[in-house]
């Protein structure tokens, strides 16, 4: 969890700029520990922006 | 350093670290003194945001993974690059090491720069979080 959460601070600014993964089309992933924190910062992405929308309504 | 280690390492300064290159300086450092508090109440100090703490040598580490950037570098012509990350945990700290290497097709070959990419002091997690077995798993 420790490592994750640094690595979660990095992705932020990293991916400040794309919206979701799918974005992410012409990077290349490999199968490991690191893509998994990166879905996972997307998924929490999203559910921000999902609770920010629905406030907004 | 040779030019092309130079490259890659202006492009991870510069590209992955978000530090502001200064003419007679080079990258600008960090200087924030506060570091990120995350979900779970971990304080992280990030490389160009932070300024970084000292810290005892680098003990035991694992390799967390991989990914390949295609723009790691702007220029004419840009470059991917290959960003790999690195946990270590040391006598006082938990830090992780960033290394980027640009493309060999559009950099020649070269050496990976490598940096310290984030920093949590093991004095500054909480009680609940260090009693966690799962923090360490």
């Amino acid at each position: 969890m420790i490592c994750q959460e640094m690595m979660l601070c990095h992705l932020e600014s990293l991916f400040e700029f794309y919206e979701n993964l799918e974005n992410l089309n012409d990077w290349s992933f490999e199968d490991d520990t690191l893509y998994f924190y990166v879905e996972d910062h997307f998924e929490l992405k999203n559910n921000v922006k999902a609770i920010d929308d629905a406030l907004k309504e | 350093m040779n030019a092309q280690n130079h490259m890659n390492y202006l492009a991870l300064n510069q590209n992955i670290l978000n530090k502001p290159l200064v003419i007679g300086k080079g990258p600008q450092e960090g200087s924030s003194e506060t570091p990120i508090t995350t979900f779970h109440g971990l304080q992280v100090y990030l490389n160009g945001t932070h300024a970084m703490p000292e810290h005892e040598e680098l003990d035991k580490g694992f390799t967390i993974g991989s990914l390949t950037p295609p723009h790691a570098m702007f220029g004419m012509p840009g470059s991917s690059g290959y960003l790999s990350y690195e946990f270590w945990v040391t006598k006082n700290e938990y830090i992780i090491v960033v290394r980027l290497k640009l493309n060999e097709f559009t950099n020649g070959e070269s050496e990976p720069a490598a940096d310290i990419l984030s920093l949590v002091k093991k004095d500054e997690i909480l009680e609940t979080i260090a009693q966690n077995e799962k923090s360490h798993q």
